[in-house]
């Protein structure tokens, strides 16, 4: 890994953000590099100096009169519809709370329209909240050069994604792979298919 | 139909009860936040003002699996936007400006680098000093350096309050800090 490529990773590298190959060879090049290491240095004095700025403090009334203006605002009704439905439905598993959600929407719209039942476009213009909804999580895909492959044939592979701080999951289906750093430079220390 | 009213406020009634919780809970943390988006007090507690105000009329959108202040961030750095869109552009006195008086022009006084930079931090001339430069950095760069080195945000927060990649988080991150480098580098070498 080259001088500038580690420059461009240092930031991501003192917070702990990068995944467990990328981190390592950073690690290896700070070892070996004074200019780098020296930028390293100088980046993470920034962030402490920032972390250690006292927290400003806002005026003794602020709290008042934040609440004294709650009064005023006006919650847009549907806002207030889905609130009420949320708090009806609640109780109930994702799935039933979903399906309640739409049945509920869908009998609002028909009262609202005299009984039309060509819902479409009306339907999916109605905002519903992501707190009846599931929400699915992909890690950011990454790209790492080539590993030589275990002893038992499975291939290497050259893309994955950061799936925790000192693993990553290959995106062929050969199971996910851990490394570590030794002596003799990465080694595999967990496969489990 | 009279239930039905009589409900509605029940919820309301517990929604503002609620509300007012997060209020004397969040605000002089999200105060924190604005003063040091905006740079001077009485911007810092409009803009917080205006946050709770907004997060209290879509309080029934907030998705509890989502911590609420960073809710409330995402909320305020959106709000901040359209006050930079709408305003316009104010005056940020640099580092290097002399400091006008009435006996005429003097340098801006810099604190004394005893005990090292990490001690300088706790003085109040420093702070100053941070905040005109962080005053300096366009917004966004502003508001990630604010939410990760001053708040403590994970990138995965800063990006779900920010609305952008975690990739882009680590570019104005990066980029954010080496600004801030340069322009304090007289007390920081």
């Amino acid at each position: 890994m080259n001088c500038q490529k580690v420059q461009n990773l240092i930031s991501a590298y003192l917070d702990g953000e990068l995944a467990g190959h990328e981190m390592l060879l950073v690690r290896y090049h700070l070892s070996g590099c004074g200019e780098c290491s020296g930028e390293y240095e100088s980046l993470l004095t920034i962030r402490r100096a920032f972390g250690k700025l006292r927290p400003k403090r806002p005026s003794d009334d602020l709290a008042a009169r934040i609440c004294g203006q709650l009064s005023h605002v006006r919650v847009p009704v549907h806002v207030q519809f889905l609130a009420s439905l949320r708090r009806c439905v609640h109780p109930f598993p994702a799935g039933i709370r979903v399906g309640a959600v739409g049945v509920a929407v869908f009998a609002a719209l028909l009262l609202i329209r005299g009984g039309d039942v060509s819902v479409g476009p009306r339907f999916a213009s109605i905002p519903v909240s992501s707190a009846a909804l599931e929400m699915l999580v992909e890690a950011e895909p990454i790209h790492i050069v080539p590993i030589p492959a275990p002893d038992d044939g499975v291939p290497g592979v050259t893309a994955g994604y950061a799936a925790g701080p000192n693993y990553w999951r290959p995106t062929s289906p050969h199971g996910q792979f851990t490394y570590v750093s030794s002596p003799g430079g990465l080694t595999l220390a967990d496969h489990t298919r | 139909m009279e239930l039905s009213k009589t409900a509605a406020l029940a919820y309301q009634n517990e929604d503002r009860k609620a509300f007012d919780d997060l209020v004397h809970r969040y605000h002089k943390q999200a105060y924190n936040v604005a003063y040091r988006m905006t740079g001077n007090h009485a911007d810092a507690e409009d803009l917080t003002q205006d946050t709770f105000l907004k997060a209290y009329r879509f309080f029934a959108n907030y998705n509890r699996s989502m911590p609420f202040d960073n809710w409330l961030y995402r909320i305020m750095s959106n709000i901040f936007v359209d006050w930079l869109r709408r305003r316009p552009k104010a005056h940020i006195r640099s580092l290097d400006e002399p400091v006008r008086r009435e006996e005429g022009e003097i340098t801006l006084d810099v604190a004394d680098a005893g005990d090292g930079p990490e001690a300088l931090a706790l003085s109040s001339e420093l702070d100053a000093e941070m905040q005109t430069a962080l005053n300096t950095l366009p917004e966004d760069f502003r508001l990630t350096v604010v939410l990760s080195d001053i708040e403590g945000l994970s990138y995965e927060e800063v990006s779900e309050v920010m609305g952008c990649s975690i990739g882009t988080v680590r570019s104005r991150l990066h980029r954010g800090r080496k600004l801030l480098r340069e322009k304090l580098k007289r007390y920081f070498e």
